[in-house]
């Protein structure tokens, strides 16, 4: 079965906390992604990056969740 | 000119970076942090890797300083990185695994920032940028 085109919004809806793979990515003038088919869903963030390794053309790749309550960033 | 949104709840400007493959046929976007403390851009091993680029034992080392110690990093030259909406060719980054726990997996650093003048509003949440043409360099001690 094909798999639906989603906008971001609905991908977080639809699979929170988890790594995703996307394809067919529809990018803003601006660089931001607006849509696409999700490939691959996990809550294992390499099974994500395991999926870029075979494929050719656009792709993106995000998390969905946040981070842990509690932890922050200093980079 | 380019132009992008930010979350005005986040406690970080996260933003959308593409990073082209070595042989400019693949491309995937990612979720960064922009940071203007980071000297250099970078994205993780894996997706360097993924994307043709060579992170053998040839490739070039760097250490960097973070807050918790001195790490050593593989440098590579990224044929093509494009954010809020510019691009820029053959720009070095730094491969840098975040923790699992981690929702960005890399950062936007100065080395890709110093090619434009920047405005960032957190009244209206937005981000402008706008290439530089020409550059003066001023050193202050």
């Amino acid at each position: 079965m094909a798999q639906r085109r989603m906008s971001i919004e609905e991908m977080m809806l639809k699979y929170p906390d988890q790594w995703l793979f996307i394809t067919d990515c529809e990018v803003s003038e601006n660089t931001e992604l607006i849509s696409g088919v999700v490939l691959v869903n996990s809550p294992c963030r390499d099974e994500v990056y395991k999926a870029l390794t075979n494929h050719k053309g656009g792709s993106a790749i995000r998390y969905t969740g946040t981070l842990p309550e509690g932890m922050a960033y200093l980079l | 000119m380019g132009h992008t949104r930010f979350d005005g709840n986040g406690s970080s400007i996260k933003l959308n970076l593409v990073v082209s493959s070595i042989d400019l046929t693949s491309y995937t976007n990612v979720l960064v942090v922009l940071d203007t403390g980071a000297c250099v851009t970078s994205i993780p091993t894996y997706i360097a890797e993924a994307l043709g680029y060579d992170l053998s034992d040839d490739c070039e080392e760097t250490e960097i300083v973070t807050g918790s110690g001195i790490e050593t990093v593989k440098v590579i030259e990224v044929k093509q990185l494009t954010a809020i909406g510019e691009s820029l060719n053959d720009i070095k980054v730094w491969c840098c695994d975040f923790p699992l726990e981690s929702d960005v997996i890399g950062v936007l650093g100065y080395n890709f920032l110093e090619h434009f003048d920047i405005n960032i509003s957190f009244s209206s949440n937005t981000i402008d940028i706008k290439r530089i043409e020409k550059k003066e360099k001023i050193w202050l001690p």
